[in-house]
């Protein structure tokens, strides 16, 4: 597997809404499945991802920039590259990112793969700060819970143990 | 201009009066209600007020954003304080009160209501006066009472699961001789108070920002006031703490002052680990500590609720990330005590009056309590919750660090919200363009 493979990537794509589309694309985001459901728990490779829509975007003086012009911000962490992780996104959640992107300017949907990447790739903002702390993977990130919670569970269930007991029970619980 | 003297009182000093009435009321009729309004600016009780002569009973009222709306100020001016109006009940699934804490469970007229008035009195009797003459206006002002509770300090401030409350207040201009250690750390590691904006509108926070207030005369010497109506369940928190003493050999005041951060005299396990030091209450050093200086919470448990709610430099930079995130607590406990050395629910009714005052309810109490109570992450405590306020979705465990560390597990829950809303508490000018339909 490659190194860019294996490297968390940030990805933050600011873009315009079609005049009048702020509420309908509201309702859209209100009506995606939330937690286990999500849509993007199907696309192994997501650490965080996010949808806001932003009203206005403000000058200095705090006038609206683009009177009247939305924006559909999305920011997310991935195992890279952009193209493989923009792949997975249309495979698995295909129908979702249309009825989503509909609602922008230049969008030509999801059906054409390279439309989809040029699209992004075209409203694509450089990225100021990612909640990224670590280049774990989402496998790995998994996996280190999973070996935190079961170091926790272990834990407990040994206090109070005698140094022989514990010993016996830490390779009866993950081997010697 | 805005300045101190229209804000209502109890904010930046607490009265410390051992007696105290909730009465959570609707409004009826508007125009009635202003009229009732205006008879009783006069009555209010104030920073200024207080500070001159301190009554035999005090008098504060508080609106919430229906309420607001109800008495004729136009939606335009509350538009833009989301939480505020929302309300606290529709922020229920950020704030953990979900399951036996739902909204839906709440006590009947205890959330989100019109208006809160808010009584304390030093003697029970100025209180029951004072009451009698508050509730009997009520008809006739256009207002509904739709929920009441009495509340008090008990004796050494100590609420009902045993623990000295109430001090480690933010130190903020124009409150009295705060103690060091109360306020925000310098870069040179030295306190100072908390900029005043950070509890009341119109002024500088910590940001240098004025805080979002409502528009107009009710944003001048106003703040927001947080109110939950929590039920504590001593017998499960007695239970809990003499089973896993038991099981891990140690003092239940051990375990149970490992949980909270403090010893039950409120002395910190910052500066006193081992044993409790003098009561809180009497020591002018009790909050003069630093988590910081115990980074691995070998002292006080990283995952201690005094420690998750106040983290102070335990993140870092100084306590910069946490001087935004700070609330001024005015809570007071109701229902009779549980007996010493009872373990088991009496069926009494008991628990704590939340109140707390901030220049925003988000940044402020909502972040405490979804983020720093409610979550483990930002603390670096994974799926760990706070051991006594946030039950629901927890994973019921805490970590004691230590050589060795002692782990709890099975935590029960202690408290369930049964009510609670968010308030406006204006300023006395805000309070007459109210009553004159200016707002």
């Amino acid at each position: 597997m490659s190194r860019e493979r294996d490297t968390p990537a940030a990805l933050v794509v600011m873009a315009q809404l079609r005049e009048g589309r702020e509420q309908a694309l509201l309702d859209e985001l209100a009506a995606l499945p939330s937690g286990e459901e999500s849509p993007f728990r199907r696309v192994a490779s997501t650490h965080f991802c996010r949808w806001l829509l932003i009203p206005a975007l403000l000058g200095a003086d705090g006038e609206a920039a683009e009177p009247g012009r939305a924006y559909l911000l999305l920011t997310a962490d991935f195992d890279g590259p952009l193209a493989d992780w923009v792949a997975a996104m249309t495979r698995e959640m295909g129908p979702h990112l249309d009825r989503i992107f509909e609602h922008c300017d230049g969008y030509r949907g999801s059906g054409e793969l390279g439309a989809l990447t040029d699209f992004i790739a075209e409203r694509r903002v450089s990225v100021g700060f990612s909640i990224l702390s670590s280049r774990a993977t989402v496998a790995r990130v998994r996996s280190s819970l999973e070996l935190r919670r079961a170091l926790r569970e272990f834990a407990i269930d040994s206090q109070g143990m005698t140094p022989d007991a514990l010993r016996r029970a830490w390779s009866e619980r993950f081997g010697a | 201009m805005t300045t101190l003297a229209g804000l209502q009182g109890n904010v930046l000093d607490g009265y410390r009066t051992p007696h105290a009435l909730y009465m959570f009321v609707s409004v009826t009729e508007a125009r009635v209600a202003r009229r009732w309004l205006a008879s009783r600016i006069g009555r209010v009780t104030t920073y200024g007020s207080f500070q001159a002569a301190r009554p035999a009973s005090t008098f504060n009222l508080a609106f919430g954003h229906d309420g607001l709306l109800a008495l004729g100020v136009p939606p335009i001016r509350l538009a833009h304080l989301e939480a505020f109006r929302q309300g606290m009940a529709a922020r229920a699934d950020a704030l953990g009160d979900v399951g036996p804490s739902a909204p839906a469970r709440w006590e009947l007229g205890a959330g989100d209501s019109h208006a809160l008035l808010v009584l304390t009195a030093a003697e029970r009797e100025s209180l029951a006066d004072a009451a009698s003459e508050l509730r009997d206006s009520l008809p006739e002002g256009g207002l509904t009472l739709s929920h009441e509770q009495h509340a008090y300090s008990a004796p050494e401030g100590r609420e009902h699961f045993g623990f000295q409350d109430g001090f480690s207040q933010p130190a903020v201009p124009g409150a009295s001789a705060p103690r060091i250690g109360e306020g925000t750390l310098t870069l040179w590691r030295r306190w100072r108070r908390l900029a005043l904006g950070e509890f009341v509108l119109g002024h500088r926070d910590e940001g240098g920002r004025v805080p979002a207030a409502p528009l107009g005369p009710l944003g001048d010497d106003a703040t927001f006031m947080v109110v939950r109506k929590l039920a504590q369940d001593v017998g499960a928190f007695r239970s809990y703490v003499a089973e896993a003493a038991e099981r891990l050999h140690r003092e239940p005041a051990w375990v149970a002052a490992k949980m909270l951060g403090r010893w039950q005299n409120g002395s910190s396990l910052a500066r006193y680990p081992q044993a409790p030091g003098p009561p809180a209450s009497q020591d002018p050093n009790a909050s003069r500590f630093r988590y910081g200086e115990d980074p691995h919470g070998y002292a006080c448990p990283l995952g201690a609720h005094v420690r998750r709610a106040n983290p102070r430099d335990s993140l870092g930079y100084q306590g910069r990330l946490t001087q935004r995130h700070r609330i001024i607590r005015r809570g007071m406990s109701y229902g009779a005590p549980l007996p010493a050395g009872i373990s088991v629910d009496d069926g009494v009714a008991r628990g704590l009056m939340f109140v707390a005052y901030q220049g925003a309810i988000e940044r402020q109490f909502e972040f405490i309590q979804g983020q720093w109570l409610g979550d483990g992450n930002p603390l670096r405590l994974g799926d760990d919750r706070d051991p006594i306020l946030a039950a629901e979705g927890s994973n019921g465990q805490m970590i004691i660090q230590g050589r060795p560390p002692v782990f709890l597990a099975g935590i029960p829950r202690f408290v369930t919200t049964c009510g609670g809303g968010y308030y406006l508490l204006p300023g006395i000018a805000g309070l007459r363009a109210l009553a004159d339909g200016a707002c």
